[in-house]
């Protein structure tokens, strides 16, 4: 019952990081209806990006966190500008593979400026832990549950309560419905992808954090699993995003803790295609939407 | 006229000249890997083969010709080797092949260097039982993990009276794969060591982000001691994992561990560790501390095992083709290949890696053992013993 209860712990904490991917996608997914293969490379360089804040300023977390961020919001920008606004929409698959060719180019990138081993990232707070009972609970544990908990009641304010909320909602809704009403669409979208680059900022620091280390090649994994816990969740909804990335981690920690390793992946690509098979919108979806 | 008519004169005169000394060249494959979890062996080996060549044709080449090195990067990818052996073989026509650097790319390699009858010497090739099966044309310069680790841990274990131990291994990888699941279970039935994951192994894949559900496990079993069988970046992210989840246990592993990927990543987490070694960058041998410094000069870091036995795999070539007198002609290269093959077999060095020969029956390699203990963030060797 220990270990279950410690286990359990193990994958929230990792289903939260997948939760802020899930969510990051999910947004540009919500708002455009077209993928962003792009955004676990963001997610990666993001991360490195704050390793080597964390290093230059021996050991800051916040300027970490702000330099991954920073890095997020501008990569997601950029992937927006690269893949997305000056590239044809006539063709729906042509800015999608745009991003499959960004995320080359970074991960490449990546390899030739920082080479392909493991970077350890230096965790300030790692020697300190409580012991709540079975579990056992670092302080970096905490930050990460609290800087992830606090960038999901943010981005539900922010659709919910604000200006800019309401006109993602509005874009989502149909782009063109919501020009007529004086939506400024494409400046809608660019800051879904700025927002959606901040989350891909905070989920690169705090993986790192709790992986401990980084590599050019995390993007990939991690994506995988985001956009497997958007899909449980349910297409374009946030807070299926959050439950449905929470659930990937769970899955993914029993069956290692349970199993072995090598089931983790068949575990959780088996609950997708379960969800896809007995209920295609996910646990939040609404509906499956016809594209036109 | 005159003056053109002689410079032609010259240069047909020349022609021949020039001709042979294209042919006064020694070509030697190399196949490394920079990329992947094994890549900063790659990267080291390159280096290594790079500095010996070097020095190799500044001291004159062999027999008056240089070395030139044909090198190919299959980018971690083992399903590019088979085309770059059969390349170096039938197109480049290189004599031998230095490399790959890591297991699963020798179980590639070996077998096909093997049928197109091309000597093959691998430099960070440490699984047991890989040589039996491409043997003759098969070598290797660096202990396998059975034969090195399994003396030094089995003697620690006593020192340090360990009763129970946990092992954690990575199923992507066949060496580790191998080390988890044969060569760590055999060494404890042997020592009498419980071993507390022999029947319910607890595993992870390199790549998998996330540790901490293994470590949960193993902190569940409560072992004496924690064996890493991983590759240096994945054994230093479980060990500060297992730190970070309040585990003081001793942390064990094979030679593959010994370097600065698992001494800088895992920092303070790695504090204690021990592990088996079998290259000794202090050795006091007064030749291998000049290869040392030689290849540091080049290289400008401290000499970890990949650059070194990617060094000295060079000076061996370069002393068998030396001794066994190999011609460097095209039309001699099947039997240039065989004197090469013929002369490893039982070769002695003393090059960057210390004193080693090569075992004319198995391939293997025979190096002293080591002792290796990170203490104040430094790799402590001690030897144990010295080759028969």
């Amino acid at each position: 019952m220990d270990l279950l209860l410690q286990q359990l712990y193990n994958g929230v904490l990792i289903g939260s990081t997948y939760a802020l991917v899930a969510l990051g996608f999910t947004l540009v997914l919500g708002t455009l209806d077209l993928l962003n293969f792009a955004h676990g490379e963001t997610i990666m360089l993001a991360a490195y990006a704050g390793l080597m804040a964390l290093l230059a300023s021996g050991g800051s977390v916040p300027l970490a966190l702000a330099a991954a961020v920073a890095t997020g919001a501008l990569l997601g920008l950029a992937v927006y500008l690269g893949s997305f606004r000056y590239v044809s929409k006539k063709y729906w698959t042509a800015p999608a593979l745009s991003t499959v060719g960004i995320a080359l180019i970074l991960q490449t990138g990546a390899t030739r400026f920082w080479g392909t081993e493991q970077r350890a990232v230096p965790d300030p707070l790692g020697d300190t832990y409580l012991q709540l009972g079975p579990i056992t609970v670092g302080l970096s544990h905490l930050l990460i549950l609290g800087v992830t908990v606090a960038l999901m009641v943010g981005l539900h304010l922010l659709l919910q309560r604000t200006r800019l909320g309401k006109a993602m909602r509005a874009v989502a809704e149909n782009h063109v419905t919501a020009a007529l009403l004086g939506v400024p669409v494409e400046r809608t979208i660019a800051f879904t992808f700025l927002i959606s680059g901040v989350l891909a900022g905070a989920a690169g620091a705090l993986t790192s954090l709790v992986y401990h280390t980084i590599t050019p090649f995390i993007g990939l994994n991690i994506l995988l699993k985001g956009m497997t816990g958007m899909v449980i969740g349910g297409l374009g909804n946030v807070y299926g995003a959050m439950f449905g990335g929470v659930l990937v981690g769970i899955l993914e920690v029993l069956a290692v803790g349970y199993l072995t390793s090598s089931y983790q992946d068949v575990l959780v690509f088996a609950a997708l295609i379960g969800v896809l098979m007995f209920k295609p919108a996910g646990f939040f979806g609404i509906q499956v939407r016809d594209r036109a | 006229m005159k003056v053109f008519a002689a410079a032609i004169g010259v240069l047909i005169a020349a022609l021949p000249g020039l001709a042979s000394a294209q042919a006064q060249e020694i070509k030697i494959g190399v196949i490394y890997t920079v990329d992947g979890v094994w890549g900063s062996y790659g990267k080291k080996g390159f280096q290594g083969v790079r500095a010996a060549a070097d020095d190799v044709n500044a001291r004159g080449g062999v027999n008056g010709m240089k070395i030139k090195l044909v090198e190919y990067d299959n980018r971690a990818n083992p399903g590019e080797l088979p085309n770059i052996v059969r390349q170096l073989a039938t197109v480049d026509n290189v004599l031998a092949i230095i490399g790959p650097n890591t297991s699963g790319e020798a179980e590639v390699v070996f077998p096909i260097a093997n049928q197109l009858k091309i000597p093959v010497l691998g430099t960070s090739v440490a699984k047991g039982g890989i040589m039996t099966k491409n043997r003759p044309w098969a070598f290797r310069n660096v202990m396998p993990d059975d034969q090195n680790t399994g003396p030094v841990i089995a003697q620690v274990v006593k020192e340090k009276n360990i009763k129970k131990v946990a092992v954690i291994m990575d199923v992507k990888d066949p060496v580790s794969k191998y080390m988890g699941s044969f060569f760590w279970p055999g060494l404890f039935d042997k020592a009498g060591v419980d071993n507390l994951t022999k029947n319910d192994p607890v595993t992870f894949q390199s790549g998998d982000p996330s540790v901490a559900a293994q470590v949960s496990k193993l902190k569940s079993l409560n072992p004496d001691a924690v064996v890493l069988a991983a590759s240096p970046g994945d054994a230093a992210k479980i060990a500060i994992e297992i730190r970070r989840q309040g585990m003081t246990q001793q942390l064990l592993g094979s030679g593959a561990l010994v370097g600065d990927e698992f001494l800088k990543s895992g920092g303070k987490a790695v504090e204690g560790a021990i592990t088996a070694a079998q290259f000794w960058r202090e050795n006091p041998d007064p030749k291998a501390h000049a290869y040392l410094t030689a290849l540091q000069k080049r290289t400008g870091e401290p000499p970890v095992l990949h650059d070194a036995y990617a060094y000295d795999a060079v000076l061996a070539m370069a002393e068998v083709m030396q001794k066994s007198g190999v011609t460097g002609k095209h039309a001699d290269l099947a039997k240039d290949r065989e004197r090469i093959r013929d002369a490893l077999d039982g070769i002695k060095v003393v090059g960057a890696s210390g004193a080693w020969s090569l075992d004319p029956k198995t391939g293997e390699v025979l190096r002293p053992m080591l002792k290796a203990t990170i203490s104040g963030g430094q790799w402590h060797l001690t030897p144990i013993s010295t080759p028969q």
